[in-house]
């Protein structure tokens, strides 16, 4: 079982049916099409690069611009035509990554090190803040450690709770909109409604809890009371998503 | 109208030191690599570009040392091919200036610009350290109507736009298949419009409703089958990915 299948599974089964979802490249993509397929057939897939509803057969768009991302679907738009749709409040769920990330699910995609000279200078937001602003429920898909699970983000692109509860509706961000999930290789995590800081929902087989989440994370993530196991893919999970991904481009060779 | 067809040497002879150029397409994605292949012969300098999501495009740009600044949601590319190199050399050198945006901030920026309006209100960046690091491009404002607070981003209008298409006719009425990203919304905003096509037919032979980008808005019209490669383009072909890797591990350009 690899980080990549527990990840990806794990993500596909926080997506209900009937609802739309926007999607970026590789796990959330995966993720996506799997719970298409297997829990949740009436999942409107929304593609950043203007694709709605695509129902990819075979193997799955690699980008998230290609005509794959329409093929079967409903509409071949424009950019502009599918982020207005989440501006409009559309978007179900928006799927992010980031390098970095805080205790109130606030993003880093931009630059490691001062923005003024950057050590590491990131790819940037690309849809993210947008997301992070307009979906209902943003899954954050990552992997953990103690760099990227940090106190303190280097630069601030996407926002999550900002400061804590009131400060996304301070700032004039929609009520109801926020961080939902944060899925790593070690389990899945939500935000605790009292505080939205992060909270430790499931933990895959095998991983010590709390011994291994906290070893991963700069910062203290209490255990929800609700805590449980997260099961591993299923045969029937698997089969499927690696049928989707034959070639390992997201699944790894 | 009469024809603006033209040789790709003259279309992007109208690209000027220091001009802000739009780039169409996305990431790996119809983008028009072969004109920025041109701009980078003509040794252009010191221009700014804006696109939503870069990526070989920019990144050769970067390579050459043709950009001093670039409006951008996001400039790598994604997947297996990873970060733009060049770019990120650039950058954290300070030799170009990453004038940070989101893809809908870049969109929005665009559509004031085709609107002819100095700025637009958009939902979205509340709380972001985007909106304290440009206060050139981002404003919280009231909203007049008494909805509380709204980012207002202001309009970018590009000296020039360049898009790939899949079909011109000679006039420059342009037929695109697949997505569109936003390359309409660019052309629309632009002063001026390059465009690159896989085929040029002649005026009057595509069907209107095929047509995306009406030859009012364009200047130039070039044929330039496989224009778009290394980037895919929907009908015609895929990335080149061997050709992508290669622009990532070369140098860049060094003692500009």
């Amino acid at each position: 079982m690899t980080a990549a299948e527990r990840m990806i599974a794990a993500s596909a089964r926080l997506l209900e049916d009937n609802t739309t979802v926007f999607v970026g490249t590789g796990m959330p993509l995966l993720a996506s099409v799997l719970a298409q397929r297997l829990s949740a057939p009436g999942l409107l897939l929304i593609y950043e690069g203007g694709g709605v509803g695509g129902r990819p057969q075979g193997r799955l768009p690699i980008q998230v611009c290609e005509s794959l991302t329409y093929r079967d679907g409903v509409y071949a738009g424009s950019m502009d035509y599918v982020m207005a749709l989440g501006q409009a409040g559309m978007v179900d769920y928006g799927f992010l990554g980031a390098a970095q990330i805080d205790p109130y699910g606030n993003l880093n995609t931009t630059v490691i090190g001062p923005w003024e000279s950057p050590t590491v200078r990131l790819p940037g937001s690309g849809g993210g803040a947008d997301v992070a602003s307009f979906a209902w429920r943003t899954i954050i898909v990552m992997a953990q450690d103690r760099r990227k699970f940090t106190p303190r983000l280097d630069f601030m692109t996407s926002p999550g709770y900002l400061t804590g509860p009131g400060a996304r509706e301070a700032h004039g961000l929609p009520a109801g909109t926020g961080p939902y999930r944060v899925v790593t290789q070690l389990g899945v995590y939500g935000f605790d409604p009292g505080t939205l800081r992060m909270e430790l929902l499931s933990a895959f087989e095998g991983v010590r809890v709390p011994e291994d989440i906290q070893a991963a994370s700069g910062f203290e993530i209490p255990i929800s009371r609700q805590f449980r196991r997260e099961g591993d893919p299923t045969a029937e999970e698997l089969a499927a998503m690696h049928a989707l991904d034959p070639a390992g481009v997201v699944l790894g060779g | 109208m009469g024809s603006k067809v033209t040789s790709m040497e003259r279309a992007v002879g109208a690209v000027a030191d220091g001009m802000i150029v739009a780039l169409g397409g996305n990431v790996l994605h119809r983008s028009p690599s072969a004109a920025v292949r041109e701009i980078v012969r003509q040794g252009r300098r010191d221009l700014k570009v804006i696109k939503t999501a870069g990526g070989y495009d920019v990144d050769l740009l970067a390579q050459a040392g043709a950009i001093c600044a670039v409006w951008a949601g996001y400039v790598g590319y994604e997947n297996e091919f990873g970060l733009a190199t060049h770019y990120r050399r650039a950058v954290e050198r300070g030799e170009v200036e990453a004038r940070e945006h989101t893809c809908y901030s870049v969109i929005t920026a665009l559509r004031a610009a085709s609107y002819g309006v100095p700025y637009l209100p958009m939902n979205g960046l509340w709380g972001s350290d985007l909106l304290e690091r440009r206060p050139e491009d981002f404003r919280v404002v009231d909203d007049p109507f008494g909805q509380g607070p709204v980012v207002a981003v202001r309009a970018i209008r590009p000296d020039v736009a360049i898009v790939h298409v899949q079909k011109a006719d000679t006039e420059g009425n342009c037929a695109i298949t697949g997505t569109l990203f936003e390359d309409v919304l660019m052309v629309s905003a632009a002063r001026l419009s390059i465009v690159t096509a896989e085929e040029v037919v002649l005026a009057g032979s595509l069907d209107p409703e095929s047509v995306s980008i009406p030859a009012v808005l364009v200047s130039h019209v070039v044929h330039a089958p496989g224009g778009a490669r290394p980037a895919s383009c929907h009908g015609y072909y895929g990335i080149d990915a061997e050709a992508v890797r290669a622009l990532a591990a070369a140098q860049t350009a060094v003692g500009r």
